[in-house]
């Protein structure tokens, strides 16, 4: 048995009086590729927000390989190097073509000389299907090639483990297949990944484990046949019965 | 309202934070800093500081010909320029002037920015509180002025009361009329137009906006001349005293030095001389 | 023929004053970018207290008229440093639009999209990284209209710095008048040097603002 990559125990987060989540623990495995589902309000971004730190947890202790990065002290920035992060609005660096979008972390995070940042850039974009775009500004580009350069520019910065929130909930139908796709193949590489996602019939292929949140907690989890055959929660159960149609 | 409560105690660190800066010694490392209340230099001993600069910085507002221009290859011409480089003659050391406003002048006297100020200025009473003044090198006369055409006749500065007149502002001029015809109700207040030059009130004058103008003799001749205008009457009732250069408060050697040489000049004949060049009275 | 030469020589003159006001303009104009810049960066990112302090400057000094903020640095701070008065006037220019480039960076700083730093910290940027390399570029092209604007009024504001002596063209139109009593003359020619200068100036801006447009 290898040593977990992720270990989350008992993390809380509120804001004010408000508690999103309510004590959530989470173990994710090497090249383990975790779907997190449930209703909206669930807490399953912000469980995403607080594993990278851009939202530490306000109790709780996580743990990214053998490094606890919830400890006093830690350089979160050099956590954040290692997690990969894409988000459902892209967020694309609207100044920066697609190349500059995936360059400037490699140049002013991992201090690469620009020819050798070019390189990979460029290489991160073949990666993602789309070197033919490497000079267009993110105005130029559909929603779903977008989406193909941020997560060109989070792989540039060769992360351990990757989150994806809700990559293609701001996407048409037509477009998300493309992003799909590309995750599916970053899965069969061997990413490690946990996804914030609607799309079952991607759950159903590419995870191997889903969990199901709800009221900023774990409810269960479990691959993906014992989760759509033998759910053993109802509210398990009627969410992805609702959800499939 | 909370946040207009906060901004003021920030604002009073910020004026400290300012007050603090420029006192702090790294700005002048061999002087210690100076009382706020204080000009920078000390005005006791003004006459060494500018013999041993080797130079007088004097002040002048070169728009008032012809006492202080300049001319079209940008020197200082006038009877005043003249005269303060014959004063840095006897004196021994070089004349530099500094073109700026008239109100700007007495401030920048005060500060020390400037060692003298000649621009055909008088003494007057409120000048002489912040500054100290020579002995005047000319006294004054007055001119009252109307457009070509004016009807108008004046035997006496009172014949002007209930016209509409022009004169510049913080002149000795507008403060004659301020208390001889305004506060005496001869006039009404909104009849009296102050101008930032005298050249701006000729032109109101050629265009009727004003009946009359009143301003130092001299240039209102030129004016005259210029554009046409009529001279109604010359007068000194309405001046005061004459034309003294402004030093710093409390220069009293500087004072002393400048009073005997515009004496010696007075009495030599360079005055007349200069005066009759410049085309004066 | 003699409305030529007068004209010539008239133009000869105040033009010496072109070169004062562009340099005026130009100190002030930087001087106020480097200020504009840093309070606004304090204002948007900073600690409290010194959002404070940087909202109580930028208040004040746009509640005063910018000659009373030259007066002050030429006669007040100057007691204790000695400035030239071309220096304390560009600078106290450059002081006053500060406070103005730094309302304008703010809402530049402001409007740019929130996602735009989550994105840049995700990827293991600092605070400070994303600012700079991120949010700061996308807000100096947000800013470029405005601070256009902010340029010809600074441009204008450079006939201020005469108060305390500087001869810029507006001065030397009034030297000329003086001598001259030819005031139409006088102002026509610094009327149409300001018109060039502020011409060249706006064209030069929007050259730069399409050249650096953000696609949206």
């Amino acid at each position: 048995m290898t040593s977990p990559i992720l270990r989350l125990e008992d993390v809380h987060k509120s804001y004010g009086a408000l508690q999103v989540l309510k004590g959530v623990s989470l173990t994710v495995q090497p090249r383990e590729v975790v779907v997190l589902v449930g209703p909206s309000g669930s807490g399953k971004s912000t469980l995403l927000r607080c594993i990278n730190l851009l939202n530490p947890p306000t109790k709780g202790r996580i743990w990214l390989e053998d490094q606890e990065i919830t400890a006093p002290g830690v350089n979160q920035d050099r956590v954040r190097q290692r997690i990969g992060m894409v988000f459902q609005e892209f967020n694309l660096f609207t100044h920066l073509t697609a190349l500059g979008n995936v360059m400037i972390g490699l140049v002013k995070v991992r201090k690469m000389r620009k020819n050798e940042a070019r390189d990979l850039a460029m290489f991160e974009l073949e990666r993602v299907g789309l070197a033919d775009r490497a000079n267009y500004y993110p105005a130029q580009l559909s929603g779903g090639q977008k989406q193909r350069v941020a997560i060109a520019r989070a792989l540039g910065m060769d992360p351990h483990i990757m989150l994806f929130d809700e990559p293609t909930s701001a996407l048409d139908p037509e477009l998300t297949g493309e992003v799909l796709a590309v995750m599916q193949k970053l899965a069969s590489e061997g990413m490690t990944m946990i996804v914030v996602s609607h799309e079952m019939g991607f759950a159903r292929q590419v995870a191997d484990r889903i969990v199901f949140m709800e009221g900023g907690v774990v409810v269960e989890e479990g691959t993906p046949q014992q989760m759509f055959e033998q759910p053993r929660h109802e509210r398990t159960r009627a969410f992805l019965r609702n959800i499939a149609q | 309202m909370k946040k207009q409560m906060l901004v003021i105690p920030a604002l009073i660190a910020v004026i400290l934070a300012i007050s603090a800066c420029g006192g702090t010694p790294a700005a002048q490392p061999t002087q210690p800093p100076a009382q706020p209340t204080q000009p920078a230099a000390p005005a006791e001993g003004k006459l060494a500081q500018i013999r041993a600069a080797g130079k007088l910085i004097v002040g002048t507002s070169a728009d008032y010909p012809p006492y202080e221009s300049i001319d079209a290859n940008g020197n200082f011409v006038g009877f005043d320029m003249d005269l303060i480089r014959a004063i840095g003659e006897k004196l021994g050391v070089e004349v530099e002037i500094r073109d700026m406003p008239f109100d700007s002048l007495i401030a920048s006297l005060q500060e020390g920015k400037i060692d003298a100020v000649i621009a055909a200025m008088q003494a007057t009473a409120e000048r002489d509180e912040k500054v100290d003044f020579t002995i005047p090198y000319r006294m004054t006369k007055d001119a009252f002025i109307g457009a070509g055409n004016t009807t108008i006749i004046m035997t006496k500065p009172e014949d002007a009361a209930g016209l509409t007149i022009g004169v510049q502002t913080g002149t000795v001029q507008e403060g004659w009329i301020q208390k001889n015809l305004v506060a005496k109700g001869l006039t009404p207040a909104d009849k009296v137009f102050s101008y930032e030059r005298a050249d701006q009130a000729a032109l109101d004058l050629a265009s009727g906006r004003l009946q009359l103008v009143l301003m130092d003799a001299e240039p209102a001749l030129e004016l005259a001349k210029q554009n046409g205008l009529k001279v109604l009457l010359v007068t000194e009732t309405t001046a005061e005293g004459g034309k003294s250069i402004a030093i710093p408060e409390g220069a009293s050697d500087l004072k002393a030095e400048l009073d005997r040489i515009i004496q010696g000049l007075i009495d030599d004949g360079t005055v007349k001389a200069l005066e009759e060049k410049h085309g004066l009275p | 023929m003699e409305l030529l030469q007068n004209l010539l020589t008239t133009f000869n003159f105040i033009v010496q004053g072109l070169w004062v006001t562009i340099s005026v303009t130009a100190v002030a104009l930087t001087v106020g970018l480097a200020i504009g810049l840093v309070m606004a960066v304090a204002r948007v990112y900073g600690h409290p207290a010194l959002q404070m302090a940087v909202s109580a400057y930028s208040v004040v000094v746009r509640a005063v008229p910018v000659i009373v903020i030259i007066f002050i640095l030429f006669f007040v701070i100057s007691r204790y440093v000695n400035l030239s008065p071309f220096w304390a006037g560009a600078l106290a220019l450059g002081f006053a639009s500060g406070a103005y480039q730094t309302e304008i960076f703010r809402g530049a700083l402001q409007a740019v999209q929130p996602g735009q730093m989550i994105a840049a910290r995700a990827i293991g940027m600092s605070r400070l990284q994303a600012i700079q390399s991120i949010v700061l570029p996308q807000a100096l092209r947000l800013a470029l209209p405005a601070w256009g604007n902010e340029a010809t009024l600074v441009l204008k504001d450079s006939t201020l710095v005469f108060a305390v002596g500087v001869p810029e063209i507006l001065r030397r139109a009034q030297q000329v008048s003086a001598r001259t009593f030819e005031p139409f003359l006088a102002f026509g020619v610094a009327l149409l040097l300001y018109l060039a200068l502020t011409l060249i100036t706006t064209q030069a801006l929007q050259w730069l603002e399409r050249r650096y447009r953000l696609q949206v």
